[in-house]
């Protein structure tokens, strides 16, 4: 075959390191983007801070969301090939070569690949959902045969009422077997079970809410901070709980809570009826809110944990690489050379 | 001893060590620029002892805050700036090479400076700052930040050397353009090794703490650029044999983007790194 034809000079363009370079220097440019500009926002946070003309840009171009945007995925495929057939072209050249340090470009390449599968494969195929509630609780895990019941969940405190620790006490069951495992969340320590991973994400609080109509109590429930209450028999009203406060003050920032510790607790409330706002108020625990012919009373708060469960099936391929890059990595700046610098006669067009 | 002595005792070491490095950083310029062999020497001994009492201030901060002093922005400076000296002074001893000093002595200082402007309070860990992999993920940065400093100051040299002309103190003093270019390589390299090592076990801690081992939180991401450009400076170097020029201002590129990384980042861009 003509060794000049078009075939022939793509092929060598996509295993050159001149597209190699061309590519990572566009990835860094995008990622830069990517940092800059606040990701994965609403159109109204660009237009904001960015003008109509400016959000018209970020959007159309997809830099509201650039590490999941078409051209950034078409950039990382394409290094991907050029990395395989780099690699696939040295393999023979370094067993002709026999030498250990020339393995350290090929096994950095290699292992580039394979970090890059394995992120790419744990974003297309990992689970991850969160639940949140109140020891006591089970929760299905969207997407899965399993449930998890909250044991209990404590905050450890120390003495100047900064966290120590959040830990989560957990039952995972799985419907399907009727096999169940117990174990331990805490931050840096997730609980590992049937494949899952279980994380103590976060936490805040929850508070039992009596609904009564006319007098007449109709529901009793926990709802927590950031949840919407809507009576059965009046769906037009909806009353959300906005942030609690342990141990409410009013100060010139506004309200605060003085320590963790339920001293003066106290829930700041939204109330709508038929999508307008009519109520926007802080009221201590056990206070009435009145929207006729309702009453709602807060009561027992208790802090509420908030339980990430992710399943990333492919994590081991990318630990893989990223292993073989720090292996391959001692081999190329250590053993490769003959003179320093690298100038070992490898010289060529290609990496 | 109590706690508060130990961190009342670092807080007058810190003070002797800033300002030792900012004389053995105008001793270091007047070594160049006048030509004083003495002030060399005395910069170098300076310099050395502001290592001394910046390594003393540094364990006495462990010691008094009870962890290791990775925490916050004054921790980190601050052991940047230790982690740019130690590398500085191993190069040094290596390839018997003072002038670097004129150009490495002042990045410790301004980065010793930028930490002397955090706030020095000790706090409590939060949750997600109390693990191990702190101590790896943050001491690796600091060689990794060591070398890619010392490399930055090599490669100024290199860009500068060809203005200084040649005369018998440049010859003594001065290693010629050629090993300046294998010493910025040789600094580089050990600083892509350990920046790929942070770049790991910063994945697997994040993987531990929120649940993801990359997140493109705007750390991550930067680091990731900072480690492109140094893997592209490599890459053309070893392969095509790009040197001189462009490797070295390739060198002072990537160095700008480590800062970026460091104080850009944290001040400018809000992310999970955010307490850091």
């Amino acid at each position: 075959m003509n060794k000049n034809s078009p075939f022939q000079k793509i092929g060598r363009l996509l295993h050159s390191m001149k597209l190699g370079i061309v590519l990572l220097i566009l990835i860094a440019a995008a990622c830069v983007a990517g940092s800059l500009i606040l990701q994965n926002q609403i159109p109204a946070y660009y237009v904001a801070n960015y003008g109509e003309g400016g959000a018209r840009i970020i959007q159309g171009i997809g830099l509201d969301r650039v590490f999941s945007c078409w051209w950034f995925l078409l950039l990382t495929a394409l290094l991907c090939l050029n990395l395989a057939l780099c690699s696939v072209l040295r393999f023979q050249t370094n067993l002709r070569r026999g030498r250990l340090g020339a393995w350290g470009p090929w096994l950095c390449h290699v292992g580039m690949l394979l970090l890059i599968a394995g992120f790419a494969l744990g974003q297309r195929f990992s689970l991850e959902t969160y639940l949140y509630g109140v020891p006591g609780e089970t929760h299905e895990i969207e997407g899965t045969d399993y449930t998890v019941r909250i044991d209990d969940f404590q905050i450890d405190l120390r003495e100047d009422e900064t966290v120590e620790q959040y830990t989560a006490w957990l039952t995972v069951a799985d419907s399907q077997s009727g096999r169940q495992q117990s174990g331990i969340a805490q931050v840096n320590a997730p609980f590992g079970v049937f494949g899952l991973k279980l994380y103590q994400n976060s936490t805040d609080w929850a508070c039992q809410v009596d609904v009564e109509r006319d007098g007449v109590q109709e529901e009793s429930l926990l709802l927590c901070v950031g949840e919407i209450l809507t009576p059965a028999s009046m769906p037009e009203l909806s009353l959300v709980f906005g942030k609690f406060y342990p141990d409410y003050a009013y100060t010139e920032e506004g309200p605060v809570s003085r320590s963790a510790r339920l001293d003066n607790p106290c829930a700041s409330f939204l109330l709508y009826y038929d999508g307008e706002l009519i109520a926007s108020e802080v009221v201590g625990i056990g206070h009435e809110i009145v929207a006729e012919p309702y009453r709602f009373v807060f009561h027992d708060p208790q802090p509420y944990t908030l339980i990430q469960v992710i399943r990333d099936p492919f994590r081991w391929l990318a630990a893989l690489g990223g292993l073989t890059i720090l292996v391959s990595l001692p081999l190329c700046f250590y053993l490769r050379p003959k003179k320093e610098g690298g100038q070992d006669g490898e010289g060529d067009e290609k990496q | 001893m109590t706690a508060e002595m130990f961190l009342q005792a670092e807080n007058g070491m810190f003070t002797v060590a800033v300002a030792a490095y900012l004389a053995a950083a105008v001793l270091y310029f007047v070594f160049l620029a006048v030509k004083k062999e003495r002030a060399g020497r005395l910069a170098g001994l300076i310099f050395t002892a502001a290592f001394a009492v910046h390594t003393l201030a540094l364990v006495t901060r462990g010691v008094g805050a009870g962890r290791l002093p990775f925490t916050n922005q004054y921790e980190f400076a601050t052991s940047f700036a230790w982690g740019i000296a130690l590398c500085y002074l191993i190069f040094m001893r290596k390839y018997r090479f003072r002038a670097l000093g004129a150009f490495v002595a002042p990045v410790v200082f301004v980065i010793i400076g930028y930490a002397a402007m955090q706030s020095r309070e000790v706090r409590e860990l939060m949750p997600a700052l109390r693990s191990n992999w702190l101590a790896i993920h943050v001491s690796t940065a600091i060689i990794s930040y060591g070398a890619f400093g010392v490399a930055f100051g090599v490669s100024m040299l290199y860009l500068f050397r060809g203005r200084m002309g040649e005369d018998a103190f440049h010859q003594r003093e001065l290693p010629d353009r050629e090993r300046l270019d294998l010493i910025s390589y040789r600094a580089v390299s050990l600083g892509f090794l350990f920046l790929t090592l942070v770049i790991v076990t910063g994945a697997i801690w994040a993987e531990r703490a929120w649940g993801r081992y990359w997140s493109w939180d705007p750390k991550e991401t930067w680091s990731l650029v900072t480690w492109i450009i140094y893997a592209m400076y490599l890459h053309v170097r070893l392969n095509r044999g790009w040197k001189g020029k462009k490797a070295a201002w390739f060198a002072v590129i990537g160095f700008v983007c480590v800062v970026f990384t460091y104080i850009g980042v944290n001040t400018w861009i809000p992310g999970i790194h955010s307490y850091a």
